[in-house]
């Protein structure tokens, strides 16, 4: 699972000796296509980074080609193919990477559990909203299958994706009332499943970056590894217990 | 005179490591499932508090269908009565019985939304579709609070059983504790397709 930033980022001078090596692949290789158009993702990155700074909650948006093959797995080691089990597991317990290549477990903030995930699987045809404990009074059940309803199967059925989510997004977001405190804001909301991971190509595996490093290091470069600060990082957000709805188109 | 004093020391130093591990042990293994009980406590708390809206709910639920499943009262009136049997089960606070009334109230509640399902002009209400999703909710809720009580029992049951905690446990007056499980027929919450 990884966010719209794929790449990790990397300075200026090993960027350039990583641009060169990926040139040519690049070329042959055709680049990765989102399932929602990139048009659609700025959209809804922009209006939920909105939503975070006016009410501080979190809005995250998680597309799955299929409930099945995205390897997201069960205490047990099971991959989760329930769409309501897997939106209970995504929302409380997956580590997301965020723009800044921290990872955060829990949508919502830590504390007030005010997080909502907006779950859809492309090929079952199937939707979840998930609503933290924080905000269950502000978005109750009901209301989250109507927005559903009026602006996510519509568009779900006509195959725009991207429209389909961000009114429904928008809707989700006038539910929660703007406060203003200020607090870290997540800074990423829109979540694809990773196709790429089944076949990793050469130049994005850990060998080929170390032995650049390797590389570096031994040419006498002195350059920064912001690689190296994912893990950890923020930590624990907020966290939900089943409530929302679910539905197909 | 001075060898033996030396060996003195050596022994009263590996005591006092040995020691020191040992309480280390005991006292870490005492807080360790503590806190787990706690835990495991704290879940089950949610468990009841989803339960009962559960049962808040139901009349709810069973006056809005009442109006428009006119061939299926008999599921209405089951739920209606494995409500009470429910209520009556939860007071005596005995969790195996819990789970029993639990099980029959779940399958006879997933019936009615097959039979919701079934009924194109009951979809058509908007009163009974928010009844629906409201009991989909709540059934949601019930199922994931069980799932995290289910495994803070397992770990909290496995420290209690595990070494070193098994020689300890029952002194200090543990016991394992029950699963929350859901009976025959309810394994699968019920599910409302919009």
């Amino acid at each position: 699972m990884r966010g719209k930033q794929a790449m990790p980022r990397v300075s200026g001078k090993i960027f350039s000796v990583i641009f060169v090596f990926t040139l040519l692949p690049m070329l042959v290789v055709p680049a990765q296509g989102y399932i929602v158009a990139i048009e659609w993702i700025d959209e809804i990155e922009y209006y939920a980074l909105q939503v975070d700074q006016d009410t501080t909650a979190e809005i995250v948006v998680v597309v799955l080609r299929s409930l099945t093959g995205h390897e997201v797995t069960d205490r047990d080691g099971n991959e989760i193919s329930d769409i309501v089990q897997l939106g209970v597991y995504i929302f409380n317990e997956l580590p997301l990477e965020t723009y800044d290549g921290d990872t955060v477990v829990g949508i919502g903030k830590e504390g007030k559990d005010n997080g909502v995930l907006i779950l859809v699987a492309i090929e079952e045809q199937q939707w979840r909203i998930e609503v933290g404990y924080g905000l269950e009074g502000d978005i109750t059940d009901i209301e989250t299958n109507r927005i559903a309803q009026d602006y996510l199967v519509p568009q779900l059925s006509q195959g725009n994706y991207g429209e389909g989510i961000y009114d429904t997004l928008v809707a989700l977001g006038q539910q929660i009332p703007v406060t203003n405190q200020t607090v870290e804001v997540r800074g990423t909301y829109y979540y694809e499943q990773d196709t790429a991971t089944e076949e990793v190509p050469f130049w994005e595996t850990d060998w080929f970056l170390y032995s650049i490093i390797i590389l570096l290091v031994l040419l006498g470069f002195s350059v920064g590894f912001p690689i190296f600060r994912r893990g950890g990082g923020r930590g624990k957000g907020g966290s939900s217990g089943g409530g929302g709805s679910t539905g197909g188109w | 005179m001075n060898r033996n004093f030396l060996l003195v020391i050596v022994i009263v130093v590996i005591a006092l490591i040995v020691g020191g591990v040992f309480a280390a042990l005991y006292f870490g293994t005492y807080n360790n499932i503590v806190s787990l009980e706690a835990g495991a406590d704290e879940k089950w708390a949610q468990v009841e508090q989803e339960l009962q809206r559960r049962y808040d709910l139901i009349p709810n639920v069973v006056n809005s269908a009442k109006l428009y499943i006119e061939y299926e009262g008999s599921v209405l009136e089951e739920i209606t009565s494995l409500r009470s049997q429910w209520a009556a089960a939860s007071q005596t606070g005995d969790v195996d019985s819990i789970n029993n009334a639990t099980g029959e109230l779940e399958s006879s509640l997933s019936r009615l939304i097959v039979v919701f399902e079934n009924y194109p002009e009951l979809k058509a209400s908007q009163i009974v579709e928010d009844m629906m999703i409201e009991l989909e909710g709540t059934e949601n809720r019930i199922s994931t609070e069980r799932m995290r009580y289910n495994e803070a029992v397992r770990d909290y049951n496995v420290a209690v059983k595990a070494f070193p905690g098994n020689f300890w446990a029952s002194g200090w007056g543990f016991e394992s504790k029950a699963y929350f499980e859901a009976k025959v027929g309810a394994e699968d919450p019920p599910q409302v397709s919009g």
